[in-house]
C-alpha cells in the first residue's frame, strides 16, 4: 500500500513538474512570438486617403489603386455635387519587394504626372509594445508628361520633374484607434513666377483612423503646408483637409470621403492648393485599393 | 534586422540624391501682344473646338455652359463667365488658370493668356 501511495505522489510530482515546464515553455513562446510580431493594420490600407500611411502589405503582395475625384460640390444638383462634373483619376500600381519595403507607379489624369514611388518601413510598432510606434520613409518622383507648350520658352526636359520625400510616424493606439503624424518636402524643378508659385514647400500632416464598427471606419487627414524660404508668396497654398469613411475586407480597401484637393498628386496638393474645404470648395473623392 | 538598416541608409542614400539634384528653373511663357485685336472666331473659338465642345462635354445639352460655334457667345455673356471690370477674375479665365478647378490642366498658358488679352480687349463677338 506504501508502494502504491508512493507511486501516486511520484506521478502527481512528475505530472505536477512536467506541466509546469511546458506551461513556462508556452509563456516563454507567447512572450517571444508577442514580443516579434508587428501590430495587426493600424491602417487598412498603404494610403489614408491623399498621403501614405506607415502600411506595407506582406512581402510577394501586388496591389493596384484606384483614386477617384470628382468636381466640387458648388454647382449643387445641376451636376449632382460634383459627381456629373470633370474628375481626376490616378491608378497606382505597388509591389512589396519586402515586409518593409514597396515601389510602384502611378499615372495621374489632369496634369498628366507619371510617379515612381518607395516606401520603407524603418521601424514597425509591435505588439509587445518594445517598438511603441511605426516609422516610414516615402519617396517620390513624378514627371510631367503634358506638352512642352506648359513649360515655358525656354523648355528643358528637367524641367518636368518634381520631387516629394515624407517622414510618417504612427501608432495604433488600440484596436479602433490609430493616429498618423508625419512631415514632408515637396519640390518642383520649374515654376512660374508670373503666377507666384514656389519651388519648395513643407508640409505637416495629421491623420488617424477609428473604427466605427467591424472593418469600417472614420477617417480624416489634415496637411498644412510652409515655405522654406520665408517671402511673399501671390497666391500662398492652403491647407488641405479630408474627412470619409473606410470599410475594408481581407483583399479590398473602399475609402469614401469629402476634400479640398482636387489634384492626386502630392506636390501639386501640398504646393498649389487654393480651395479652402472650412469655406465649401469640397470634393466628393474614393480610393479602391484591390490586393493580389 | 540588418537587411532593414542596409535598405534604410540606401533609401536615404537615394533620398538625398534627389534632393541634390534639384534644379531651380523660372517657367516663362509667350505673353500676347497686347496691341494686336484678338478675334473671337479665329483665336477663341478654335481653343473651344479642341478642348470643350467634344462629346459629352460642353455641348448642346450638356455641362454648365454650351461652347459651340453657334451658342458660346451667348452663353459666356448670359451666364456671366465674363467679367470686364475685372477679366481675372472672368469665371472662364479662373475656371482654366485656378489651381484645385475641375479645368485644371486642360489648356495651355498661351491659350490661358489669349482668352484673357480677348476679354481686356472687351469680349467682342468679331
Amino acid at each position: 500500500m506504501k508502494r502504491f501511495i508512493l507511486f501516486i505522489a511520484v506521478f502527481v510530482i512528475f505530472y505536477y513538474f512536467s506541466n509546469a515546464q511546458e506551461e513556462v515553455k508556452t509563456e516563454e513562446t507567447t512572450v517571444t512570438d508577442v514580443k516579434d510580431k508587428p501590430v495587426k493594420s493600424p491602417f487598412e490600407t498603404s494610403v489614408l486617403i491623399d498621403f501614405p500611411t506607415t502600411v506595407i502589405p506582406s512581402k510577394g503582395s501586388f496591389q493596384l489603386l484606384i483614386h477617384h475625384r470628382f468636381g466640387t460640390i458648388n454647382n449643387g444638383i445641376s451636376d449632382i455635387y460634383g459627381i456629373y462634373a470633370p474628375s481626376n483619376i490616378k491608378m497606382t500600381f505597388d509591389y512589396s519587394l519586402f515586409d518593409f519595403l514597396q515601389v510602384g507607379f502611378s499615372s495621374e489624369k489632369n496634369n498628366k504626372i507619371q510617379e515612381i514611388h518607395g516606401k520603407l518601413n524603418v521601424l514597425t510598432q509591435t505588439r509587445s509594445g518594445s517598438i511603441p510606434v511605426s516609422v516610414s520613409l516615402y519617396s517620390m518622383a513624378g514627371i510631367g508628361a503634358r506638352s512642352e507648350d506648359f513649360y515655358g520658352k525656354t523648355y528643358k526636359f528637367i524641367n518636368r520633374l518634381s520631387l516629394f520625400e515624407q517622414l510618417i510616424i504612427s501608432r495604433k493606439f488600440s484596436e479602433r484607434l490609430s493616429l498618423l503624424t508625419g512631415a514632408s518636402w515637396s519640390h518642383y524643378n520649374a515654376v512660374s513666377y508670373d503666377k507666384g508659385e514656389k519651388h519648395d514647400h513643407v508640409g505637416i500632416h495629421v491623420g488617424g483612423r477609428c473604427k466605427i464598427w467591424s472593418e469600417n471606419s472614420f477617417i480624416f487627414e489634415y496637411t498644412y503646408p510652409f515655405k522654406i524660404v520665408p517671402s511673399e508668396e501671390l497666391n500662398p497654398p492652403k491647407p488641405g483637409f479630408s474627412a470619409g469613411l473606410e470599410f475594408g475586407t481581407s483583399t479590398h480597401g473602399f475609402q469614401v470621403f469629402a476634400s479640398n484637393y482636387q489634384e492626386l498628386n502630392p506636390v501639386q496638393n501640398i504646393s498649389r492648393t487654393q480651395s479652402d474645404f472650412f469655406k465649401g470648395d469640397i470634393l466628393l473623392g474614393f480610393n479602391i485599393t484591390i490586393r493580389f | 534586422m540588418l537587411t532593414r538598416l542596409l535598405f534604410t541608409l540606401c533609401f536615404l542614400l537615394i533620398c538625398m540624391m534627389m534632393f541634390t539634384s534639384c534644379e531651380y528653373d523660372i517657367i516663362e511663357f509667350e505673353k500676347v501682344d497686347p496691341t494686336v485685336e484678338i478675334k473671337f472666331s479665329n483665336d477663341i473659338m478654335p481653343i473651344f473646338n479642341n478642348k470643350c465642345n467634344v462629346s459629352g462635354c460642353h455641348t448642346v445639352g450638356h455641362g454648365v455652359i454650351d461652347l459651340t460655334a453657334a451658342n458660346a457667345y451667348n452663353q459666356l455673356n448670359a451666364k456671366n463667365f465674363i467679367d470686364l471690370d475685372y477679366p481675372a477674375e472672368s469665371r472662364l479665365y479662373k475656371i482654366l488658370v485656378n489651381v484645385g478647378s475641375s479645368h485644371t490642366g486642360r489648356s495651355t498658358p498661351a491659350e490661358q493668356d489669349l482668352i484673357l488679352q480677348w476679354i481686356k480687349q472687351g469680349a467682342k463677338n468679331n
